[in-house]
């Protein structure tokens, strides 16, 4: 698992050796991951990169089935960083400051965490900041943790992975972007978008095509 | 007729609002206590907050001749941080006793999880002992099994269902909550929830009696003016006078006098309107001549 934040950290020193002095103390910063210096390092990443930052990045071969095309630089040295503060850090507190790392963080931080949850080691641990996601009111962050992402399916528990399909319904962000979809459509995910389709209908407003295919799949 | 919006969260409405609605004639609002777009990270936070609904907010409404009451609560979507939960509860022990809360509220569900079961029947036992009512939130997603439960769970801690509004009705939840003897808020938006037409038909169908209109107007997109304006969608639709002040004006002070503190009597007085008095130094003018009533 501790590979997985050298794989990172080399990625990141190999596409921009020019900020190399910067990430090497955000990398020594990593032992304080709550502490000031380290968080501003995350927040001012994108600055830091510059013309880099929106960079697409060729995934690593190492961990080719966990990343995903549309990460950009910024999201990969942060998940460098975080990656490397939680083999610093006990186990125990890898769920807290991660939280913790996630509710500071302003909406470029918060794409970024949600992005590259199913990174971190032990994923299923992460699922607060998955949750606490889907409160959200901005799209950008939903579409983070709900689109193009394994987590959700893979790490949700019931009652929250019905919930985010539902606010994804009323967010208007397409429920076919969400991986994994299928095979998790219950009953019960059938029965809430069957009575969002009755309670529209009642309203004499449109049925959202998501809340149909969902019903009928 | 003098109006009464008993949902509507000011501290992310301007003046312009409060102005526009004391033309309207709202005469008294009640400001429940909810979240701020975005979780909370500390307790301190609701506490600032809660001050704020208490302090300022009840400040600038009087400004512009408007009563402000608000309720005290641990909102459903917050109630899932547990690093919060505790305090805010405790805070909340002393934060209900404070002058002008009327309510325990806003509390209930919102994706029905454990942890919010667990907070929403804490604060019912809260508003118990407090001798308040208590205004419900009903989900928005999967509401009509939301409320259902809602319903379950103020039964089972028998809790009075006078005392309790349960509120962001619409057609599939309504019969449901009358049926529960509970009060029955409806929440009148430009573009989602409830509209002051469809208002009208559920009128027309289930008449006045234990029916809240509001605006919970707040920073999304919404209207402060929803109760005036659904009154006279009311009117328009030829439903008697008499039933539209029960529902707009009658009907949220019978519920929220439940609590005690205010005197109905007091409501039917205008609010003698000074804008030179200042809030902690400060003023709700920037430049204008200041309305004095008397």
């Amino acid at each position: 698992m501790s590979d997985r934040a050298t794989v990172l950290a080399e990625l990141v020193r190999q596409r921009c050796p020019e900020c190399s002095s910067w990430f090497e103390r955000a990398w020594a910063n990593a032992s304080a991951p709550l502490g000031m210096s380290f968080r501003a390092a995350l927040a001012s990443a994108p600055r830091r990169l510059g013309a880099r930052a929106s960079e697409p990045v060729e995934a690593p071969p190492a961990l080719a089935s966990l990343v995903r095309p549309h990460w950009t630089l910024v999201d990969y040295v942060r998940a460098a960083l975080v990656l490397r503060a939680l083999e610093l850090l006990p186990a125990g507190e890898h769920a807290t400051t991660v939280l913790k790392l996630f509710e500071a963080g302003e909406i470029g931080e918060q794409v970024s965490v949600l992005r590259t949850l199913g990174l971190l080691p032990e994923p299923e641990r992460f699922v607060q900041t998955g949750l606490q996601a889907c409160r959200t009111n901005a799209k950008d962050v939903f579409e983070a943790l709900v689109c193009e992402n394994p987590y959700l399916a893979a790490y949700f528990p019931e009652l929250g992975f019905n919930q985010a399909v539902m606010k994804a319904i009323f967010m208007e962000v397409s429920v076919r972007r969400i991986e994994g979809l299928e095979p998790r459509i219950t009953p019960e995910l059938k029965r809430m978008a069957t009575d969002y389709t009755s309670e529209r209908r009642a309203a004499g407003r449109p049925v959202p095509e998501d809340a149909s295919y969902i019903v009928s799949y | 007729m003098k109006l009464f919006d008993p949902h509507i969260h000011m501290t992310s409405r301007t003046t312009d609002d409060y102005q526009a609605m004391a033309d309207a004639g709202i005469a008294a609002i009640v400001e429940p206590a909810f979240w701020l777009g975005q979780p909370r990270t500390h307790v301190g936070t609701f506490e600032d907050y809660f001050l704020s609904l208490l302090g300022w907010e009840r400040f600038r409404a009087s400004q512009f001749g408007i009563r402000h009451f608000c309720t005290m609560g641990l909102n459903p979507k917050e109630a899932n941080n547990d690093a919060v939960a505790d305090g805010v509860l405790e805070l909340l022990e002393l934060y209900v006793e404070k002058d002008g809360v009327v309510a325990v509220g806003e509390i209930g569900y919102d994706d029905v999880s454990p942890a919010e079961e667990k907070v929403f029947q804490r604060q019912i036992e809260l508003a118990r002992e407090a001798g308040l009512p208590i205004l419900i939130h009903t989900p928005h997603r999967d509401k009509k099994r939301g409320t259902e439960r809602t319903i379950a769970v103020i039964k089972e801690a028998g809790f009075p269902p006078e005392l309790t509004l349960i509120d962001h009705n619409n057609e599939e939840t309504l019969q449901a909550t009358l049926d529960s003897g509970c009060w029955a808020g409806h929440s009148i938006y430009p573009k989602t929830k409830m509209d002051e037409a469809r208002m009208v038909t559920l009128v027309q169908r289930f008449g006045s009696e234990r029916i809240i209109v509001n605006s919970a107007a707040d920073w999304g997109v919404s209207d402060p003016l929803k109760v005036p304006k659904t009154a006279q969608a009311m009117r328009e639709a030829g439903i008697a006078e008499a039933s539209i002040e029960t529902i707009c004006w009658k009907n949220p002070i019978a519920f929220f006098a439940q609590s005690k503190r205010f005197d109905p009597a007091e409501l039917e007085r205008p609010l003698d309107v000074d804008q030179r008095r200042l809030f902690e130094g400060n003023s709700v003018l920037r430049g204008q001549a200041p309305r004095t009533d008397s």
